[in-house]
């Protein structure tokens, strides 16, 4: 049952078309919006429908807008309010305020207490749902009648329709449902198999299975027949291979004796070449001559170089033919001792030759040394000889030493004697400069004339004095000088005269020496003769019993080789022997090859006949497992498309019992519905050729055979008295009064707590009385306590006054005329009250 | 959604579920005709499409 609450008020701003604050007063029972296209009617009853559920059917069901979408162009922000009033007069004020790319934000005040605040916000969808008993979508479609819904009702295809009275009717899952259930999948799935299991077949049919399977066991026959005849070969060629091994074996040992024969004769030959070779120069009896005269010089020589023990063996040793090689060994021990006795002469002789050149480089250094001494000498004996003279003529060093100190105390006498003369002469010269009277030595009184005789007689004897004094001062100070002279000469002369002793010394210690050294340079002279007489002597001996012991030599090679001559000839004849033992035919070898060939060969042959018929029948094995597969698998195939088809049925059964679900919850839905539409159209519509309305389900089959129902509006035609379909039958104007009665009908037949009916340009094209009818029920319609109209059609409000007065209840009207204003819409009110 | 409402709205779908009940003799098809409507509700096109899918690759398993 339709519930009792109402709208009161509605303040929109910066909503949609509407910029500026709009408050419009909805305290009326009918509400027409009338202006033209785009004047702002729809967002009006847009608004109302954002305040209630904070978005709108164009944004959640049709997403042909976002929220955002709905904020004026040129504001930022949208504010709507709402006021709703209910049964028992409770004021609920529900505001929602939204800020571009934030979130919604509502507050709902109960009777000016504020009840919910915060974000739009389940919760208070939940109670916006309790309160007027609608969510969005049943708000849509039994509440706010849209344009198009009508539109779709009276102009749309019987599908069309249908579907917007499912929709109406709140039952359109069924269609949609029915839509969904795609079986494409199958289909597509079949299709294919088929596809598969026809080329399956297609293939079956090509192959010849039983005639695979008869040659398949033809071959494995053949190839049993071969195995059989390779083994057989196989047998028997072992049996030659064992032969072979036997005959192969005693070949091997008649080549080796073959060989060895062949080379004993070799060495047979070339030994008795050999042998023939001695015997033409030895003889036996001169070979053992020469061992006699051997043994004796080398004892002899043994003897002179003292190895008497050695000397002894020889003499002593009897030879004969046996024991000659032990003689040889002896002589040869006896050359290699003579050959070290050798060795140990020459090592003496490069020793006494090696001392005799350090003596004769001494010797050569010692006269060097000689010569230059003797030269010293020569030069030295000059000095000896002036010394000599100096001897002779000024004494030794120490004569004229002592002289000199002589020398030196009569000068020193002199300069006394000199200086005393010479104070004479100062002191008769100052008595006379003074003109004394006294003698200042005597005392005694002297005379003008005296002084006189004194300054003439003993001043010239003092002066003459004077003068032979100073001339034997300067004789003697001559003859210190020279001998000064002489002495240093002196010395240096004595110290040559000393060298030239120590030289003589010398060169008489020199002469000593190279005597000394003649004579031991004559003795090695002597000694290395000798030496090299002995090697000389060794080496020639040497040459001797090398040449005896070539000659012994060789006959002793003579005697061995004929010995070993003997020897191979008996062992050449043992060979000859056991090679006649072996019976070895190299025929029947040859014989046994070519038969292992032949056998060889037959089982090459077979086996590549084998190898043919296996890989023939490898082929035919793996078409014949081909040709199964292909067979299981189209089993598995038809298997498939069986469970496929059956799948399909199933799901087209499911799809049609939809389609027959929803016959009938139409014809369900129809029964609650028919009576009170058929009441509402016979209030409405005013003439009498059509007084009554029945809506019907009608059943079909579609193209794809599935079941198929339409709504079918039927209205009482009374001229002839028949059920004529309306929809195709009745004008525009007639469609739109039954699409109305219809809708009336479902938003009375559903229950919730509006008492609100909202249309969206229900009755365009209606005549007048109709529209005068249309306001009469309205004002007469029990549970529907207000009802807003948006209309371009600006008749009706004339209508609505003209029939207000006729009006048998009192209905409280109002008119918002919208027109287009440049920053939103211009809106006029206008009340209108019947009586 | 009223009491009211929610009742008269879980009506319609039992109301739908018996009448396919009724149509689809099977029980096996009926619960898959079921099955679908439900997955409608909960997921759309999508749901449907998901059992669809589910049924078609169980089909093909159980045929090898």
């Amino acid at each position: 049952m339709p519930g009792k609450i109402i709208f009161r008020e509605l303040e929109v701003e910066g909503f949609r078309y509407i910029s500026s604050r709009l408050l419009l007063n909805l305290n009326y029972d009918l509400i027409i919006l009338v202006g033209p296209v785009g004047s702002g009617k729809s967002s009006v009853l847009n608004a109302i429908e954002f305040a209630l559920f904070g978005t709108t059917y164009d944004v959640k069901a049709m997403r042909i807008l976002r929220i955002d979408d709905l904020i004026n162009d040129f504001r930022k922000e949208m504010h709507i309010r709402l006021k709703l009033l209910d049964e028992e007069g409770n004021i609920y004020d529900i505001i929602r305020y939204k800020e571009l790319g934030k979130r919604p934000r509502v507050r709902i005040y109960k009777n000016g207490i504020t009840i919910l605040k915060g974000y739009s916000t389940e919760k208070v969808n939940e109670f916006i749902k309790d309160l007027i008993g609608l969510d969005l979508e049943d708000f849509s479609r039994q509440i706010y009648i849209r344009h198009r819904e009508i539109e779709a009702l009276i102009y749309g295809t019987p599908a069309q329709r249908s579907e917007a009275i499912d929709r109406l009717f709140g039952i359109e899952i069924l269609e949609r449902v029915f839509r969904d259930i795609s079986i494409k999948i199958f289909e597509d799935e079949i299709n294919r198999s088929r596809i598969i299991i026809n080329e399956l077949q297609d293939f079956i049919k090509s192959q010849d299975k039983e005639g695979i399977e008869r040659e398949l066991e033809e071959i494995n026959r053949k190839i049993k027949e071969i195995e059989e005849k390779i083994s057989y070969w196989h047998e028997q060629l072992r049996s030659y291979e064992e032969e072979i091994k036997k005959v192969r074996n005693k070949r091997k040992v008649y080549e080796e004796v073959r060989n060895r024969i062949a080379e004993y004769k070799a060495v047979i030959k070339k030994l008795k070449d050999e042998v023939e070779h001695l015997s033409a120069r030895i003889s036996p009896s001169e070979a053992l001559l020469k061992v006699e005269k051997l043994k004796t010089y080398l004892a002899n020589l043994l003897i002179s170089h003292l190895e008497y023990g050695r000397a002894e063996k020889i003499k002593e040793f009897s030879i004969d033919e046996e024991n000659i090689t032990d003689f040889i060994q002896m002589v040869t021990d006896a050359i290699d001792f003579l050959d070290l006795k050798r060795s140990e002469l020459v090592d003496d002789l490069y020793r006494v030759k090696a001392e005799l050149e350090s003596l004769r480089n001494n010797r050569k250094v010692l006269l060097e040394r000689l010569s230059r001494l003797i030269s010293r000498q020569k030069d030295l004996g000059i000095f000896e000889r002036q010394y000599h003279e100096y001897i002779a003529k000024y004494g030794t060093v120490s004569d004229i030493r002592k002289e000199l100190r002589n020398i030196d105390k009569k000068i020193a006498e002199l300069n006394g004697m000199i200086e005393y003369e010479n104070s004479l002469i100062t002191v008769v010269k100052e008595i006379i400069r003074r003109g004394m009277t006294k003698c200042p030595i005597c005392g005694r009184p002297l005379s003008k004339e005296m002084l006189q005789k004194i300054e003439k007689s003993v001043l010239k004897s003092i002066t003459q004095e004077c003068s032979h004094l100073i001339d034997q001062f300067n004789e003697l100070n001559n003859r210190k000088r020279e001998l000064n002279r002489v002495l240093d000469e002196l010395v240096d002369l004595e110290r040559s005269v000393n060298e030239k002793k120590l030289i003589d010394l010398e060169i008489q210690d020199l002469r000593n020496e190279i005597e000394s050294i003649d004579r031991k340079i004559d003795e090695y002279e002597r000694l290395i003769e000798d030496i090299e007489e002995k090697v000389h002597e060794l080496e020639v001996a040497k040459g001797r019993i090398k040449e005896d012991m070539d000659y012994i030599v060789s006959f002793t090679n003579f005697i061995t080789k004929q010995r070993e001559l003997e020897k191979l000839e008996n062992e050449l004849k043992t060979l000859q022997e056991k090679l006649r033992e072996i019976s070895y035919d190299e025929n029947y070898e040859r014989t046994l090859y070519e038969l292992m060939n032949k056998i060889e060969r037959q089982i090459t042959n077979l086996e590549s006949e084998k190898k043919i018929l296996e890989e023939k029948k490898k082929n035919l094995e793996k078409a014949l497992s081909k040709l199964k597969t292909t067979i299981t698998n189209l089993i598995l195939h038809e298997k498939r498309l069986k469970a496929l088809e059956k799948e399909k049925e199933r799901l087209m059964l499911i799809k049609n019992a939809f389609r027959s679900t929803q016959t009938k919850l139409r014809e369900t839905m129809l029964r609650q519905i028919n009576e009170l539409m058929n009441n509402i159209f016979k209030r409405i519509y005013v003439y009498p050729d059509f007084k009554e309305l029945s809506i019907k389900v009608e059943r079909t089959i579609s193209s794809e055979k599935y079941e198929k129902s339409i709504y079918e509006i039927y209205a009482y035609r009374t001229s002839d008295r028949t059920w004529v379909p309306a929809m195709k039958k009745l004008s525009d104007g007639q469609k739109a009064i039954v699409t109305l009665s219809f809708l009336m009908a479902l938003f009375m037949s559903t229950p919730h707590n509006l008492s609100v009916m909202i249309l969206d340009d229900p009755i365009p094209n209606v005549d007048n009385l109709c529209k005068e009818a249309l306001i009469r029920l309205l004002s007469k319609l029990e549970n529907v306590r207000q009802i807003i109209i948006a209309t371009q059609d600006s008749r009706l409000v004339k209508v609505l006054e003209e029939s207000s007065r006729e009006l048998e209840s009192k209905l409280r009207a109002c008119v918002y005329e919208f027109k287009h204003g440049v920053h939103g819409p211009i809106v006029k009110f206008k009340e209108i009250t019947t009586k | 959604m009223s009491v009211e409402k929610k009742r008269i709205r879980k009506g319609v779908i039992e109301l739908i579920k018996k009448f396919l009940q009724e149509e689809l003799k099977d029980t096996q098809t009926s619960k898959l005709a079921i099955e679908i409507l439900e997955a409608y509700l909960k997921d759309g096109k999508k749901g449907i499409d998901k059992v669809i899918k589910k049924r078609f690759q169980e089909v093909v398993k159980n045929a090898g």
